[in-house]
């Protein structure tokens, strides 16, 4: 029976939505925005939700997730166009596409590609979307049960997690970068006393450090200055022929299709690890279980279906996590979770207390940006394309005083942009060094939780950490957070050495 | 992509280094600065309800990780190979006579991003600021070539030490009540002398002129875009109301 009522609660939303020129025209618009972000090389799915924030400030709730996830859904996809037509990446998800994408644009099956992609993408968010309102009230139900301890240590796991899996060299930079975005987060007055710490005397930093000045700063600078001060050189553009993929293309790929959703939606729901990942183990899923993996490199469909199927899924698997515990899944829903407390909605266990039909309303955009991105890929693709045209010495200037408008505008806050710059260079000089940023971003955010959550659960216990090893949720976290620090010693990589050595001599 | 180690790791030791000094840091500021026990706000503190208790954790483990890195650093490395690099990259600046291109275009980017937000964005109008600082960035790497890349950047860098005195003198204050925006009137004479140095640059190569052209069309649209949709459409004010704000305001309330 609360399954009928919700699935009509649903459609009433989704009808409510569709019906109403206003909002179609927003969700439209902010998907071709993603696109057109997500396809110009440099600019990413997380800016985009980070400079579109400021926009939306003076929305309501329901059109601000409209625009945000329009742009996110729109970005995500919007990569695979460079990818297929210029061979670089509009977005680090979509890296994986241009193995494939290009090879069959030099074939000149540009527009069969993009086709293909588009109808991935939309597949791909769909599923993403069911996996996300069957999943998250689950989740959400079982931390309801959650106490301070377990509220800390999942805090802890999510940054420990997302440093391991988000970092390109070795992995205890991951785990460093989360512990910078802690430090972060002590600065100002703390959570539960309203002491000022670390704020130097100025004021301004009482209330800690905005959220958007600290997220457009890490990841907006170290892109302008990456593109601005490296040798950055766009190949041309290749053209484009029939954009509309054919159905039988579509029906052959379909367990490809349902096997790459599925990694996409389970890396999604993993704290801190995003679309880029998703996209790279859906190629290796898909090359292993194809007939001809030796093809995989020449242009095979298989190859782009996947990634930008997994890729736009895992924005579903990565709004479990950020809705049900409070704990964004990917970079760009790091973002969103920034955007949603700025229009007071707070996400976690308490969301469908709160705010009852919050899932259903974010189930309903993201049906109708999936069928928006695959109307505006199909239809506009051959206008979209234009931008990459344009040089991104000239475009990424003009992102930079975008950025800058954005930080400003939320706080009316010049100190914000004094905030901005040097975070920004900090984080360039980290992703110089293989320091993953999203970590950083995430124990920024995850900061206040655990400090408040850790120090609360102490006050209960009387400084006593033994409730800790007594719970069975705490327990659990506990044993994959070691389990996930103790991979990474040397002892058990000496176990793993020894263990395949044995099985190569056996 | 496989990821050359071998300088990664040196840099990783001088991060190792400055992550252990900034956890030590962070403990030792916490330490003295936040109370441990006592009362604080009307809350009677014990050392797990302290403020400091998770400071000093993350200081804790920053120093560790700190060290581990550092330590990943010389046993990849070798202490002599360390030791190695130490002289040989003081040679290595010592000998240095002109600032690599890489390093260069970094530098660059962030000057006139300081210049931009720190030294401008208070004291100039939105518009003329990010006309500016677009004018500067955009034929700064648009036309792309390494002699005139340096030379019209040292150009910016001297205009904005003109401000920069102007500033500090108060010399914008003084003029301010004979010329109304004075400040204003200096970014606007600094942005036409940057045009007019790129102009020069540019002259003589059809391809350059376009780019130049672009750029410039660019520096002052961008800026009537994005300040007017702010300024008009959202109603959020902009971080310094000046000249072109005044003349801005004056059409739209006369037209609206």
């Amino acid at each position: 029976m609360i399954g009928i009522e919700r699935l009509d609660t649903f459609f009433a939303i989704l009808v409510g939505m569709g019906t109403q020129p206003a909002s179609l025209l927003l969700l439209f618009g902010a998907t071709l925005l993603g696109i057109v972000f997500g396809a110009l090389p440099g600019l990413t799915a997380t800016l985009g939700i980070a400079l579109l924030t400021t926009l939306t400030y003076g929305m309501g709730p329901a059109p601000a997730m409209v625009a945000l996830l329009g742009i996110y859904v729109g970005g995500v996809y919007g990569g695979s166009y460079a990818s297929i037509l210029i061979n670089i990446p509009g977005t680090p998800a979509a890296a994986a596409t241009a193995l494939e994408g290009y090879p069959l644009a030099c074939r000149g099956e540009a527009g069969r590609a993009i086709g293909a992609t588009t109808t991935a993408s939309c597949i791909g968010t769909l599923i993403g979307m069911l996996f996300m309102v069957t999943m998250t009230p689950i989740v959400a139900a079982f931390a309801l049960q959650f106490t301070s301890f377990e509220f800390f240590l999942l805090a802890f796991f999510g940054i420990i997690i997302s440093g391991t899996l988000a970092s390109p060299d070795l992995v205890i930079k991951g785990w460093i970068s989360g512990f910078l975005g802690l430090f972060l987060a002590c600065m100002g007055r703390d959570p539960l006393q309203a002491f000022p710490r670390f704020t130097f005397g100025f004021p301004q930093l009482e209330s800690g450090l905005d959220v958007v000045a600290v997220i457009i700063g890490a990841f907006g600078i170290p892109q302008i200055i990456q593109v601005l001060g490296g040798t950055f050189c766009a190949g041309e553009a290749r053209q484009m022929t029939r954009v509309l993929p054919s159905f039988r293309l579509m029906a052959q790929n379909a367990g490809n299709i349902v096997r790459s959703a599925l990694i996409g939606v389970g890396i999604g729901a993993v704290p801190g690890i995003g679309e880029d990942v998703a996209a790279w183990m859906a190629y290796g899923a898909a090359k292993n279980a194809s007939k001809e993996p030796g093809k995989f490199g020449t242009g095979v469909y298989e190859g782009v279906i996947a990634t930008e199927t997994a890729n736009n899924s895992c924005i579903g698997g990565a709004i479990i996590p950020l809705l049900s515990l409070g704990i964004p899944g990917s970079p760009p829903a790091a973002m969103l979770l920034g955007a949603l407390m700025l229009h007071g909605v707070t996400p976690g266990p308490m969301l469908s207390i709160e705010h009852p039909n919050f899932i259903l309303q974010v189930t309903a955009i993201l049906f109708l940006a999936s069928i928006a991105m695959w109307v505006i890929g199909i239809v506009l693709a051959r206008q979209v394309v234009k931008v990459l045209r344009f040089p991104p010495q000239v475009f990424m200037p003009v992102v930079a005083v975008l950025c800058i408008i954005g930080s400003y505008g939320l706080g009316l806050n010049l100190f914000n942009l004094y905030i901005m710059l040097p975070v920004g260079i900090v984080a360039y000089f980290m992703t110089e060094m293989k320091y993953p940023i999203a970590p950083l971003v995430i124990g920024y955010i995850l900061g206040p939780m655990a400090d408040e959550n850790l120090r609360r659960a102490l006050m209960i216990s009387h400084g006593s950490f033994l409730p800790m090893f007594t719970r069975p949720v705490c327990l659990l976290l506990l044993a994959v957070i070691l389990l996930t620090i103790l991979s990474q010693m040397g002892l058990f990589r000496w176990i793993r050495r020894r263990r395949d050595a044995n099985g190569a001599r056996g | 992509m496989t990821i050359d180690k071998g300088p990664l790791r040196k840099k990783d030791l001088v991060s190792g280094i400055v992550l252990m000094l900034f956890g030590a840091w962070v403990v030792c500021e916490t330490a003295a600065g936040v109370p441990m026990k006592g009362s604080w706000g009307g809350v009677m503190n014990v050392w797990y309800v302290s403020p400091g208790l998770f400071p000093i954790f993350i200081g804790s483990v920053l120093f560790l990780f700190g060290s581990i890195l550092a330590s990943v650093a010389v046993r990849h490395l070798g202490l002599d190979a360390v030791r190695d690099a130490v002289r040989s990259g003081a040679r290595a600046l010592a000998a240095i006579r002109e600032v690599p291109e890489t390093v260069f275009r970094f530098f660059a980017v962030v000057a006139i991003l300081v210049c931009y937000i720190y030294l401008n964005m208070p004291r100039i109008d939105f518009f003329l600021n990010s006309t500016l600082f677009l004018a500067a960035m955009i034929p700064l790497f648009y036309l792309d070539e390494t002699k005139a890349l340096r030379r019209f950047f040292g150009f910016y860098l001297a205009g904005s030490a003109v401000l920069l005195a102007a500033f500090a003198l108060g010399l914008d204050a003084g003029l301010g009540g004979s010329v109304p925006h004075a400040s204003d009137w200096l970014a606007l004479l600094l942005t036409v002398a940057l045009a007019a140095c790129a102009w020069s640059h540019a002259r003589g190569s059809g391809e350059r002129m376009k780019r130049l052209r672009l750029a410039l069309s660019m520096a002052v649209a961008a800026p009537l875009t994005i300040g007017g949709l702010f300024k008009y459409f959202l109603l959020v004010p902009l971080p310094r109301e000046g000249l072109v704000v005044a003349l801005l305001d004056a059409v739209y309330f006369g037209l609206f």
